[in-house]
């Protein structure tokens, strides 16, 4: 069976790992009431999307 | 290899697909049906909410639909004119119903009945046929495609965190076109003026996405 030869060091594991990670989501902000949303969304405030309402909120 | 394989397989084995596609369909047309009193009446209608990959994959579905019924309606009108005014299994329709207008009457509704059997096949729900013929087709007369449109919603679903969108039936909540006024300045001067208001509707259909 094949088996490691050398054990790995920490900055081979680091250097592996470099690119493993998270960007963070795209946000834009609500042309109507300036609430921070990910970019081509319902605003989750007003309702608003591109200039008109489309769901009705209570306020 | 995957080449070139279009559609997405939703996770789901052919037969599942066709099921939910159907399903999903016959919902978004049966949203627009008369649900008064229904304990769980569609909130909004002409729209459901699904998650985004699932409202991509079923607009052909709802699009061709629609399209058939719209392709029917002129045939619809046709024979329109050739039924009579009186009341079913009346005595003057008994007449009516064994005369050659009647075959007349046969031949024009003949379209749109094949038309509809045609949207069964597609749908697999009797009501949703006829609310699509009824009612839906008749309001998408003059349109040529893009019947639907589907909108991303911010909040992701709480048990698998999929991308929720709508999928709606256009002709409610369209865009409104919104033209920029040419902003007026007390001193009209073509050298100052031309900058000014070649920037101003640009800042305007900002503020208006």
């Amino acid at each position: 069976m094949a088996v490691p030869k050398r054990r790995q060091s920490n900055a081979r594991t680091g250097s592996r790992r470099a690119h493993d990670f998270k960007t963070p989501k795209q946000l834009s902000y609500c042309p109507q009431c300036s609430t921070a949303l990910p970019t081509h969304t319902i605003c989750p405030n007003c309702g608003h999307y591109m200039g008109r309402k489309i769901i009705e909120t209570e306020s | 290899m995957r080449h070139r394989r279009r559609g997405r397989i939703l996770g789901r084995n052919p037969s599942h697909q066709r099921a939910l596609l159907r399903a999903l369909a016959s919902a978004l047309f049966l949203t627009e049906r008369d649900a008064e009193g229904e304990p769980n009446k569609p909130k909004v209608k002409g729209r459901i909410v699904t998650t985004i990959q699932k409202a991509k994959e079923v607009r052909p579905l709802v699009e061709r639909c629609i399209t058939l019924a719209c392709h029917a309606l002129p045939h619809q009108e046709a024979a329109d004119h050739l039924e009579p005014s009186a009341e079913r299994h009346s005595d003057q329709w008994r007449a009516w119903r064994t005369s050659p207008q009647w075959k007349e009457w046969c031949q024009a509704i003949a379209p749109v009945v094949a038309a509809r059997r045609r949207a069964l096949r597609l749908l697999g729900d009797k009501q949703a046929v006829r609310i699509l013929f009824e009612d839906i087709a008749p309001r998408f007369a003059d349109r040529t495609g893009g019947y639907t449109r589907v909108l991303r919603l911010p909040k992701p679903r709480l048990g698998d965190a999929g991308t929720r969108a709508v999928l709606e039936l256009v002709g409610k909540n369209d865009r409104v076109r919104r033209k920029a006024a040419r902003p007026s300045f007390e001193t009209d001067e073509p050298e100052v003026a031309k900058p000014e208001a070649a920037a101003a509707p640009e800042a305007a259909s900002d503020e208006a996405k």
